[in-house]
């Protein structure tokens, strides 16, 4: 596996340029192009703060609000694009003009109100229409919208809409390199951190000034520690822990997912606190990163995720792990698509599209024995026609 | 307004009290002549989940997979009759959550349709709580799963309303998370100094915040002369490469859960410089804004008196009616607790407040001449006023 110079300095001074609004245009005829095909008269996208790849995708925006209350709509922004006519952006917060890629863009108070009208000024209402950010659009939002037009035939559009934006352009593949150099040295601050006595949150207070300092904000730090080795946080928030000082012999692992400057940074390394790791824990530390580049090897254009998948499958019962590695068939898969938010297809069984040139692909492990417990290792990838281009290298893989 | 803090983590709240909540979620169900509750929560939106069964989710919400659908998401099936099910998208060990019936499934969907299928609750009357989680996606799979369509009933505001008054115990684990917000805050406030980018504030305060055993939600900041925000529309909501400028002003406010609950406050500056006239006016407005509301609140008085008091405080002194943000955000505050809650301290707000409430009351007040700057405190409703809980950051950095 290559492992190449990072392209990008992980500070903001070499941080290329962001899509331009030529980008987004061409996006919205693209989009238009495969609705007529769908058949469809036209879409509404939703998107959120945290699920923001269909609207930020289409049109730009990303709402700033963090919260999604149940008691007044904002954190929501969303698009009306009619095939024939121009696109309506419903948005909550002010923007100034030439600000988005959308001439008519609306500050509303509420989404759900804002969108009914957009569906009237479109020409939209009866029409067959497709939704599209299916993560974000809640139940609630399609029961409020129909309160106020009557029944929409809304229909799914996800796989319409998503495999255009799989394939990254240009611009974005080196928005991914940046904020992939950011996360890389992120993570390599925390990795130089390790010592015993230190706490997992300890790691991630020296680690985040670094990711800060690149234009991002992190979305989680889910660590494990321990021998064995294993989840020491809560549930919920945060996922790590901060009272437990590491020990000598502790595995560590730790898996970060942020944005920087819009677009996801995905990795994760592990390590043996303080010491040599024992044999058993050697072994699952060298397979963890055995495994990830047997899979990056196996992905190429025309190959399908789920065939990448049946390659780690038979990768782990080859070596006597259950086929489904340490996460005991909960999340089934061995990597994901990264983007402007952890998308699909997974590397995972079932996703029968093929892989293309353009596509940028996290691929990953958690795997362990009951006497190591589970420890992590991910790359980031873009494929191209003839070779994968790690984009986590300002990150070393070994810390052992 | 009195002040208080609590720097010891506090315990959290036990079985007991989770199953208090379900009793009492049953009443309120059976007084709405509903059969039970489909809830549903979320990492980013957990309280309805959270409140009821002592669940949230440790994954970022990911696309939808053909094996594991939507991660992310856990979802409470609570029959009036009957012992709930928690079905969830990760490993739990028996006697971690506050239902004995846990299903760590690879769909929730599916595994919601199996569970009302399981309680006999498959063509009943149902209450839907969490409204601020559950997508239309998972009603279309879940009524494909089951081969029915679901009779949902909108019940957040059945339920919100139990979860309010907070118990003792929430109380203390409110504290103890504006404590550790009022230091996380302390610490990007001194840090204020000409050459520092908004960036470099929130890096160094961040240590504060995730030792005290928190994670940001998000930190809103606004500098420069006049005042505004400097970030680019998403995340973060800060700016990573402008150097603070001597005479700015500066806004900062940072929220985010510590060990589940929530803390929020906002605190502003002119940084490296004494105020002008015009800078320190707003500055001291924003304050005798915030304490005008604190000192308004009792229980008894309806939220939406308290926000008619701010819109008269703001008249009075020639500010818009709605403050700086310009009637898109027409609010001077929120509930806090496992999340920014309602209601709001807001027009239509209707509800009178109890002792026990645990509130964010807030502004950004500005004139086209200084810019917006905040303040924010968040405060529990006492029998006879009202408690500052972030105390422990001074209100005056000028």
């Amino acid at each position: 596996m290559d492992w190449p110079e990072p392209k990008f300095a992980p500070n903001l001074g070499s941080a290329p340029p962001l899509p331009a609004r030529a980008e987004y245009l061409e996006r919205q005829q693209r989009a238009r192009a495969a609705m007529a095909e769908a058949e469809l008269d036209g879409l509404v996208a939703f998107g959120s703060h945290h699920w923001p790849w269909a609207v930020r995708w289409l049109a730009d925006y990303q709402s700033g609000f963090f919260s999604s209350s149940p008691f007044d709509e904002m954190g929501y922004a969303a698009l009306v694009l009619p095939v024939e006519g121009d696109p309506i952006l419903l948005i909550d917060q002010r923007a100034l003009p030439g600000e988005l890629a959308v001439d008519d863009a609306r500050t509303v108070v509420g989404i759900v109100d804002g969108v009914a009208d957009a569906l009237r000024d479109a020409g939209l209402v009866g029409k067959r229409i497709g939704m599209v950010g299916e993560g974000a659009m809640l139940e609630r939002h399609r029961r409020l919208v129909e309160g106020a037009v009557g029944d929409i035939d809304f229909v799914a559009a996800d796989a319409v809409i998503e495999p255009l934006q799989r394939v990254k352009s240009e611009v974005e593949l080196d928005c991914l390199r940046y904020s992939n150099a950011v996360g890389s040295a992120w993570m390599k601050t925390m990795m130089e951190a390790v010592e015993p006595g230190r706490t997992e949150a300890d790691l991630v207070s020296i680690g985040l000034p670094v990711l800060v300092a690149g234009g991002g904000f992190p979305a989680d730090i889910v660590a494990g520690s321990g021998n064995p080795c294993k989840p020491q946080a809560p549930r919920g928030i945060p996922s790590y822990n901060a009272t437990r000082p590491l020990e000598r012999g502790d595995l560590l692992r730790l898996d970060t997912v942020g944005t920087v400057r819009g677009y996801d940074c995905d990795m994760a390394r592990s390590t043996c606190v303080g010491g040599e790791p024992t044999e058993a824990q050697l072994i699952v530390l060298e397979q963890a990163i055995e495994f990830v580049e047997t899979l990056v090897d196996a992905v190429a254009p025309e190959v399908t995720h789920e065939a990448v998948h049946d390659v780690g499958t038979a990768w782990m019962v080859d070596r006597g792990y259950p086929p489904h590695a340490y996460f005991e068939g909960f999340w089934p898969v061995f990597g994901h698509q990264l983007g402007l938010s952890v998308e699909g297809p997974m590397i995972g069984a079932g996703e029968t599209a093929e892989i293309a040139a353009g596509q940028v692909l996290a691929l990953e492990i958690v795997i362990g024995t009951p006497e190591t417990g589970g420890i992590a290792h991910e790359e980031i990838i873009i494929v191209h026609p003839d070779r994968n281009e790690v984009i986590t290298t300002g990150c070393p893989q070994r810390w052992w | 307004m009195s002040t208080g803090s609590k720097v010891d983590r506090s315990p959290l709240p036990a079985r007991e009290e989770y199953l208090g909540r379900q009793d009492r979620a049953r009443a309120a169900l059976a007084e709405a002549e509903l059969d039970g509750l489909l809830a549903f929560g979320s990492r980013n939106w957990p309280w309805a989940v959270r409140w009821l069964a002592d669940h949230q989710s440790g994954f970022q919400q990911q696309g939808a997979s053909p094996t594991f659908g939507d991660k992310g998401f856990s979802a409470l099936i609570l029959p009036v009759d009957g012992p709930p099910i928690l079905v969830l998208d990760q490993r739990a060990m028996p006697g971690e959550c506050a239902v004995d019936d846990l299903r760590t499934v690879e769909r929730i969907t599916l595994g919601v349709a199996t569970a009302l299928a399981d309680a006999g609750l498959l063509g009943k009357r149902l209450g839907i709580a969490g409204e601020g989680v559950m997508l239309d996606r998972h009603r279309r799979e879940i009524e494909a799963a089951a081969g029915t369509a679901l009779d949902l009933v909108p019940a957040d505001k059945l339920i919100e309303p139990l979860h309010r008054v907070k118990s003792p115990v929430e109380l203390d684990c409110m504290r103890y998370a504006s404590a550790v917000g009022g230091a996380w805050m302390t610490a990007m406030m001194e840090a204020a100094e000409p050459g520092r980018t908004e960036a470099d504030l929130v890096a160094i305060g961040l240590p504060v915040m995730l030792r005290g055993g928190g994670f940001p939600a998000d930190v809103v900041a606004g500098s420069g002369n006049p005042c505004k925000p400097q970030a680019p529309r998403g995340i973060p909501s800060f700016n990573s490469e402008r150097p603070l400028e001597a005479g700015d002003l500066l806004r900062v406010d940072g929220f985010g859960p510590v060990r589940g609950y929530g803390c929020d406050l906002a605190r502003s500056t002119c940084v490296g410089a004494a105020p002008t006239d015009a800078q320190f006016e707003v500055l001291e407005h924003a304050l005798g804004f915030v304490e005008a509301l604190v000192d308004a609140v009792r229980p008894g008085v309806t939220h939406e008196s308290v926000h008619d008091l701010g819109t008269a405080w703001l008249v009075e002194r020639g500010y818009k009616p709605h403050a700086y943000f310009e009637g898109f955000w027409p609010a001077f505050g929120h509930q806090i607790g496992l999340t920014t809650e309602g209601p709001f301290i807001a027009a239509g707000e209707t509800d009178p407040i109890q002792a026990g409430q645990t509130m964010s009351i807030e502004i950004v007040l500005g004139t086209p001449e200084t810019g917006g700057i905040s303040h924010e405190e968040s405060i529990i409703v006492t029998a006879d006023g009202t408690e500052t809980m972030t105390a422990a950051c001074p209100q005056r950095w000028w």
